[in-house]
């Protein structure tokens, strides 16, 4: 299928992508983040561990943001016919606001801002790492469902994708990485107990 | 008693959290400000550019009289 052809309304992937993607979709995948946020600062052994997940949950909250604000500028720019609207090869619509896709955009940026953040983590990052894999399977999945509900061609989707990823990798690296502050941090968590790279013997119980 | 395994026991360091944009709290506000000033993109008018045509089409015609 080329990137103008036309595609006939499919209503089911659209009121799913409505869900995997856009709004749905964003308030999905930083709810599901914050949970593995949270789980990441307890395992680590951090007080206040839904203090310092709402951190992460800002930077999400702002590569949506700014992803919509760019998307939204490049829609009225562009003026791309939907391909449910090409009938003889014309646009037979005034809605032209195809370019790039406001449902793939937000979650390819949710997912480069946690993968941004996955990649600079210490500590117990497996759980930074699940929530990049959630964002970007939303991501890809959306992209699909858009273009088969007709409403995206491929190129609409694919620059919906990478504007989303450029943002929100943009966004979190805005947002240069610290250490969680030492008094915060419980003793006897598992990563200070241990010695670094060595062997660990521990013993627990009642006696 | 608990034995922690090599792979296990290996210290993976401090947690770490997304600091301030740019370092500093107001760089943080500003930022927040700017992500949601960037939605007033959406008021802008739409264009028309013609862009999504699979073939330009051409009219023809012999007019009559």
């Amino acid at each position: 299928m080329g990137p103008d052809a036309p595609h006939a309304y499919n209503r089911t992937p659209d009121r799913v992508s409505d869900v995997t993607g856009a709004y749905g979709g964003a308030a999905i995948g930083m709810l599901a983040g914050l949970g593995l946020e949270i789980g990441y600062f307890e395992a680590a052994g951090v007080r206040g561990a839904a203090v310092y997940a709402q951190r992460t949950a800002l930077v999400d909250l702002e590569s949506v943001l700014f992803t919509r604000g760019v998307v939204d500028g490049l829609k009225r720019l562009t003026g791309r016919c939907r391909p449910r609207y090409f009938v003889d090869g014309a646009c037979v619509s005034e809605v032209r606001d195809a370019f790039p896709s406001g449902h793939t955009a937000p979650m390819g940026a949710l997912a480069a801002s946690r993968l941004v953040i996955a990649a600079q983590s210490s500590g117990p990052w497996e759980y930074r790492w699940g929530a990049f894999g959630i964002s970007e399977t939303l991501a890809i999945a959306t992209a699909v469902l858009r273009v088969k509900a007709g409403m995206h061609s491929w190129s609409d989707v694919a620059g919906g994708f990478l504007i989303g990823h450029a943002v929100g990798a943009l966004v979190a690296l805005a947002h240069p990485m610290q250490a969680v502050d030492p008094a915060d941090r419980r003793e006897g968590a598992a990563s200070s107990a241990i010695g670094r790279g060595g062997f660990g013997l521990t013993w627990s119980g009642a006696f | 008693m608990s034995v922690a395994c090599p792979s296990a026991a290996q210290d993976k360091g401090a947690p770490n959290h997304p600091g301030y944009a740019f370092g500093t709290p107001a760089g943080e506000a500003l930022f927040m400000i700017a992500a949601g000033l960037s939605n007033l993109t959406s008021y802008a008018p739409q264009r028309s550019t013609g862009w999504g045509r699979t073939r330009r089409t051409r009219t023809i015609g012999l007019r009559i009289g």
